[in-house]
Protein backbone atom coordinates (compact mmCIF):
# COMPACT_ATOMS: atom_id res chain seq x y z
CA UNK A 1 0.00 0.00 0.00
CA UNK A 2 1.25 3.20 -0.87
CA UNK A 3 0.83 6.29 1.01
CA UNK A 4 1.10 10.20 -0.09
CA UNK A 5 0.91 12.82 2.22
CA UNK A 6 -0.19 15.81 0.45
CA UNK A 7 0.20 19.53 2.11
CA UNK A 8 -1.92 22.21 0.60
CA UNK A 9 -2.41 25.58 2.69
CA UNK A 10 -5.67 26.54 0.90
CA UNK A 11 -7.49 23.12 1.87
CA UNK A 12 -10.11 24.25 4.35
CA UNK A 13 -11.00 20.34 5.69
CA UNK A 14 -8.48 16.90 6.05
CA UNK A 15 -9.87 14.93 2.81
CA UNK A 16 -8.42 11.46 2.36
CA UNK A 17 -9.15 9.78 -1.08
CA UNK A 18 -8.62 6.21 -0.81
CA UNK A 19 -7.71 4.55 -4.77
CA UNK A 20 -8.76 1.01 -5.38
CA UNK A 21 -8.55 -1.07 -7.91
CA UNK A 22 -11.13 -3.48 -6.10
CA UNK A 23 -13.05 -2.87 -2.79
CA UNK A 24 -11.92 -5.75 -0.73
CA UNK A 25 -11.78 -6.69 2.90
CA UNK A 26 -8.62 -4.60 3.04
CA UNK A 27 -10.00 -1.55 1.85
CA UNK A 28 -13.43 -1.69 3.56
CA UNK A 29 -11.44 -1.82 6.71
CA UNK A 30 -9.49 0.99 5.90
CA UNK A 31 -12.20 3.02 5.17
CA UNK A 32 -13.98 2.28 8.11
CA UNK A 33 -10.48 2.55 10.49
CA UNK A 34 -10.93 6.56 8.66
CA UNK A 35 -14.30 7.32 9.61
CA UNK A 36 -13.96 5.82 13.19
CA UNK A 37 -11.70 9.15 13.65
CA UNK A 38 -14.24 11.14 12.66
CA UNK A 39 -16.87 9.94 15.15
CA UNK A 40 -16.11 11.49 18.19
CA UNK A 41 -18.03 11.26 21.42
CA UNK A 42 -18.69 13.66 23.57
CA UNK A 43 -17.27 12.70 27.37
CA UNK A 44 -15.87 14.57 30.58
CA UNK A 45 -12.76 14.14 32.26
CA UNK A 46 -11.91 16.26 35.15
CA UNK A 47 -15.36 18.27 35.10
CA UNK A 48 -14.41 19.56 31.35
CA UNK A 49 -16.41 18.36 28.39
CA UNK A 50 -13.81 16.64 25.59
CA UNK A 51 -14.56 15.06 22.74
CA UNK A 52 -13.26 11.58 22.49
CA UNK A 53 -12.50 10.24 18.84
CA UNK A 54 -13.67 6.52 18.72
CA UNK A 55 -10.08 4.93 17.44
CA UNK A 56 -9.10 6.36 20.40
CA UNK A 57 -11.21 4.18 22.68
CA UNK A 58 -10.47 0.75 23.90
CA UNK A 59 -14.00 0.09 25.51
CA UNK A 60 -16.76 1.63 27.07
CA UNK A 61 -18.44 0.10 30.14
CA UNK A 62 -21.58 0.29 32.04
CA UNK A 63 -21.06 0.56 35.97
CA UNK A 64 -24.19 1.36 38.15
CA UNK A 65 -26.33 3.34 35.53
CA UNK A 66 -23.12 5.43 34.80
CA UNK A 67 -21.47 4.80 31.10
CA UNK A 68 -17.59 5.10 31.57
CA UNK A 69 -14.92 5.52 28.39
CA UNK A 70 -11.99 3.81 28.71
CA UNK A 71 -8.60 4.50 26.47
CA UNK A 72 -5.21 3.83 26.57
CA UNK A 73 -4.57 5.43 30.02
CA UNK A 74 -7.55 7.97 30.61
CA UNK A 75 -11.04 7.13 31.50
CA UNK A 76 -14.09 9.61 30.59
CA UNK A 77 -17.77 9.69 31.68
CA UNK A 78 -20.21 9.75 29.32
CA UNK A 79 -24.10 10.88 29.02
CA UNK A 80 -24.71 8.63 26.52
CA UNK A 81 -26.09 5.17 27.39
CA UNK A 82 -24.58 2.41 26.57
CA UNK A 83 -27.03 0.93 23.62
CA UNK A 84 -26.48 4.79 21.91
CA UNK A 85 -22.86 4.21 21.81
CA UNK A 86 -23.21 0.50 20.73
CA UNK A 87 -25.49 1.66 17.78
CA UNK A 88 -22.99 4.52 16.92
CA UNK A 89 -19.78 2.58 16.57
CA UNK A 90 -20.77 -0.75 14.99
CA UNK A 91 -19.92 -0.14 11.98
CA UNK A 92 -16.16 1.29 12.95
CA UNK A 93 -15.16 -1.69 14.97
CA UNK A 94 -16.80 -1.89 18.39
CA UNK A 95 -18.83 -4.90 19.38
CA UNK A 96 -20.60 -5.44 22.57
CA UNK A 97 -18.58 -7.97 24.66
CA UNK A 98 -21.13 -8.42 27.84
CA UNK A 99 -24.05 -6.74 29.23
CA UNK A 100 -22.30 -3.99 30.27
CA UNK A 101 -19.38 -3.41 28.14
CA UNK A 102 -18.47 -2.63 24.42
CA UNK A 103 -14.96 -3.67 22.95
CA UNK A 104 -12.67 -1.71 20.01
CA UNK A 105 -12.19 -4.64 18.17
CA UNK A 106 -8.99 -2.42 16.71
CA UNK A 107 -7.37 -2.75 20.01
CA UNK A 108 -7.74 -6.27 20.73
CA UNK A 109 -4.67 -9.09 21.50
CA UNK A 110 -5.93 -12.21 22.03
CA UNK A 111 -9.19 -13.43 23.76
CA UNK A 112 -8.05 -16.25 26.49
CA UNK A 113 -10.45 -19.46 27.90
CA UNK A 114 -10.36 -18.81 31.94
CA UNK A 115 -11.02 -22.23 34.00
CA UNK A 116 -14.30 -21.31 34.88
CA UNK A 117 -15.81 -21.47 31.55
CA UNK A 118 -15.27 -17.65 31.49
CA UNK A 119 -13.26 -15.73 28.66
CA UNK A 120 -10.71 -12.89 29.11
CA UNK A 121 -9.91 -10.36 26.43
CA UNK A 122 -6.17 -8.94 26.54
CA UNK A 123 -6.21 -5.38 24.93
CA UNK A 124 -2.93 -3.86 23.36
CA UNK A 125 -2.19 -1.92 26.29
CA UNK A 126 -2.30 -5.36 28.97
CA UNK A 127 -5.98 -4.48 30.37
CA UNK A 128 -7.96 -7.49 30.78
CA UNK A 129 -11.57 -7.28 30.57
CA UNK A 130 -14.22 -9.92 30.97
CA UNK A 131 -15.92 -11.85 27.70
CA UNK A 132 -19.62 -13.30 27.86
CA UNK A 133 -19.38 -16.46 25.75
CA UNK A 134 -22.99 -15.30 24.62
CA UNK A 135 -20.96 -12.57 22.73
CA UNK A 136 -18.72 -14.50 21.54
CA UNK A 137 -20.40 -14.98 18.16
CA UNK A 138 -20.77 -11.32 17.54
CA UNK A 139 -16.80 -10.59 18.05
CA UNK A 140 -16.22 -13.32 15.06
CA UNK A 141 -18.33 -11.68 12.91
CA UNK A 142 -17.05 -8.27 13.64
CA UNK A 143 -13.58 -9.87 12.68
CA UNK A 144 -14.76 -11.45 9.72
CA UNK A 145 -16.10 -8.49 8.28
CA UNK A 146 -13.01 -7.00 8.83
CA UNK A 147 -14.17 -4.07 10.34
CA UNK B 1 -31.38 -22.69 16.43
CA UNK B 2 -29.38 -25.15 14.14
CA UNK B 3 -27.16 -25.37 17.15
CA UNK B 4 -29.52 -26.05 19.69
CA UNK B 5 -31.01 -28.77 17.87
CA UNK B 6 -27.11 -30.50 17.43
CA UNK B 7 -26.83 -30.13 21.18
CA UNK B 8 -30.13 -31.52 22.38
CA UNK B 9 -29.12 -34.51 19.88
CA UNK B 10 -26.14 -34.30 21.66
CA UNK B 11 -27.16 -34.82 24.98
CA UNK B 12 -29.50 -37.43 24.29
CA UNK B 13 -27.17 -39.47 22.95
CA UNK B 14 -24.91 -39.46 25.67
CA UNK B 15 -28.28 -39.72 28.40
CA UNK B 16 -29.16 -42.79 26.51
CA UNK B 17 -25.89 -44.43 26.56
CA UNK B 18 -25.77 -43.84 30.44
CA UNK B 19 -28.82 -45.08 30.35
CA UNK B 20 -27.67 -48.02 29.10
CA UNK B 21 -24.97 -48.60 30.73
CA UNK B 22 -27.42 -48.01 34.44
CA UNK B 23 -29.89 -50.22 32.81
CA UNK B 24 -26.55 -52.92 32.50
CA UNK B 25 -26.63 -52.88 36.05
CA UNK B 26 -29.95 -53.87 36.54
CA UNK B 27 -29.57 -56.63 34.19
CA UNK B 28 -31.80 -54.85 31.51
CA UNK B 29 -32.11 -56.29 28.41
CA UNK B 30 -33.48 -53.48 25.96
CA UNK B 31 -34.83 -49.78 26.30
CA UNK B 32 -38.11 -49.08 25.29
CA UNK B 33 -38.88 -46.51 22.59
CA UNK B 34 -41.08 -44.55 25.22
CA UNK B 35 -38.09 -43.99 27.10
CA UNK B 36 -36.48 -42.42 23.97
CA UNK B 37 -38.94 -40.20 23.21
CA UNK B 38 -38.95 -39.23 26.83
CA UNK B 39 -35.64 -38.52 27.30
CA UNK B 40 -35.89 -36.15 24.37
CA UNK B 41 -38.23 -34.75 25.64
CA UNK B 42 -36.47 -33.95 29.13
CA UNK B 43 -33.45 -32.91 26.71
CA UNK B 44 -35.27 -30.33 25.00
CA UNK B 45 -36.86 -29.10 28.16
CA UNK B 46 -33.40 -29.35 30.05
CA UNK B 47 -31.73 -27.29 26.65
CA UNK B 48 -34.58 -24.03 27.12
CA UNK B 49 -33.69 -23.25 30.63
CA UNK B 50 -30.35 -23.93 30.35
CA UNK B 51 -30.54 -21.14 27.29
CA UNK B 52 -32.64 -19.06 29.53
CA UNK B 53 -30.07 -19.17 32.38
CA UNK B 54 -26.75 -18.21 30.28
CA UNK B 55 -28.95 -15.41 29.09
CA UNK B 56 -28.53 -14.00 32.64
CA UNK B 57 -25.05 -12.66 33.19
CA UNK B 58 -23.87 -13.37 36.85
CA UNK B 59 -21.56 -11.69 39.25
CA UNK B 60 -20.16 -14.75 39.99
CA UNK B 61 -19.58 -17.95 37.47
CA UNK B 62 -20.16 -20.72 40.60
CA UNK B 63 -23.77 -19.21 41.05
CA UNK B 64 -24.92 -19.99 37.09
CA UNK B 65 -23.19 -23.32 37.61
CA UNK B 66 -24.88 -24.09 40.77
CA UNK B 67 -28.56 -23.02 39.26
CA UNK B 68 -27.74 -24.66 36.14
CA UNK B 69 -27.13 -28.03 37.70
CA UNK B 70 -30.12 -27.47 40.09
CA UNK B 71 -32.46 -27.00 37.32
CA UNK B 72 -31.18 -29.96 34.98
CA UNK B 73 -31.47 -32.26 38.12
CA UNK B 74 -34.90 -31.20 39.41
CA UNK B 75 -35.68 -30.87 35.55
CA UNK B 76 -34.94 -34.76 35.04
CA UNK B 77 -36.47 -35.47 38.48
CA UNK B 78 -39.91 -34.11 37.76
CA UNK B 79 -40.12 -36.11 34.43
CA UNK B 80 -39.40 -39.31 35.78
CA UNK B 81 -42.29 -38.70 38.02
CA UNK B 82 -44.58 -38.18 35.05
CA UNK B 83 -42.85 -40.88 33.00
CA UNK B 84 -42.92 -42.84 36.25
CA UNK B 85 -39.17 -43.63 35.37
CA UNK B 86 -39.10 -44.53 39.44
CA UNK B 87 -40.71 -47.75 38.66
CA UNK B 88 -37.53 -49.17 37.52
CA UNK B 89 -34.99 -46.74 38.51
CA UNK B 90 -34.64 -45.39 42.05
CA UNK B 91 -34.21 -41.43 42.61
CA UNK B 92 -30.54 -41.25 43.42
CA UNK B 93 -29.71 -43.18 40.21
CA UNK B 94 -31.38 -40.56 38.45
CA UNK B 95 -29.89 -37.93 40.05
CA UNK B 96 -26.61 -39.09 39.08
CA UNK B 97 -27.46 -39.96 36.02
CA UNK B 98 -28.76 -35.93 35.56
CA UNK B 99 -25.52 -34.79 36.81
CA UNK B 100 -23.41 -37.14 34.47
CA UNK B 101 -25.46 -35.73 31.35
CA UNK B 102 -24.72 -32.24 32.65
CA UNK B 103 -20.65 -32.78 32.81
CA UNK B 104 -20.58 -34.46 29.53
CA UNK B 105 -23.13 -31.38 27.98
CA UNK B 106 -20.56 -28.84 29.84
CA UNK B 107 -18.01 -30.87 28.79
CA UNK B 108 -19.14 -30.54 24.90
CA UNK B 109 -19.09 -27.04 25.42
CA UNK B 110 -16.33 -25.91 26.83
CA UNK B 111 -14.62 -27.59 23.74
CA UNK B 112 -16.93 -25.86 21.26
CA UNK B 113 -16.17 -22.34 22.52
CA UNK B 114 -12.43 -22.86 22.74
CA UNK B 115 -12.60 -23.67 19.30
CA UNK B 116 -14.32 -20.13 18.72
CA UNK B 117 -11.69 -18.35 20.66
CA UNK B 118 -9.10 -20.26 18.88
CA UNK B 119 -11.01 -19.09 15.71
CA UNK B 120 -10.93 -15.53 16.88
CA UNK B 121 -7.48 -15.76 17.92
CA UNK B 122 -6.26 -16.88 14.31
CA UNK B 123 -8.24 -14.05 12.97
CA UNK B 124 -6.59 -11.52 15.25
CA UNK B 125 -3.31 -12.88 13.78
CA UNK B 126 -4.33 -12.48 10.62
CA UNK B 127 -5.30 -9.02 10.66
CA UNK B 128 -1.62 -8.04 12.90
CA UNK B 129 -0.12 -9.81 10.04
CA UNK B 130 -1.78 -7.73 7.18
CA UNK B 131 -1.01 -4.76 9.45
CA UNK B 132 2.87 -5.51 9.17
Amino acid sequence: MKLRLEEDISQKELEVLVKYAVMNEEVERLVNLIRSTDIRIKCKHDGQEKYINASDIYYIESVDRKVFVYGETEVYQTEFRLHELEERLRNVGFSKISKSCILNIHILDTIKPLINSRLEAVLQNGERVFVTRKYLKSVKEVLQKGI
Amino acid sequence: MRRMIVNIMATMGISLLVLSVIATFYQARFLCVDAVFQTLFANILIHIGIKWIHGIEFRYPIAESILSISYTTITALVCGKLFHWYDSMPVEVLTLLAVIVYLAGCWLSVIRFRREVKDINVLLQRQREQKN
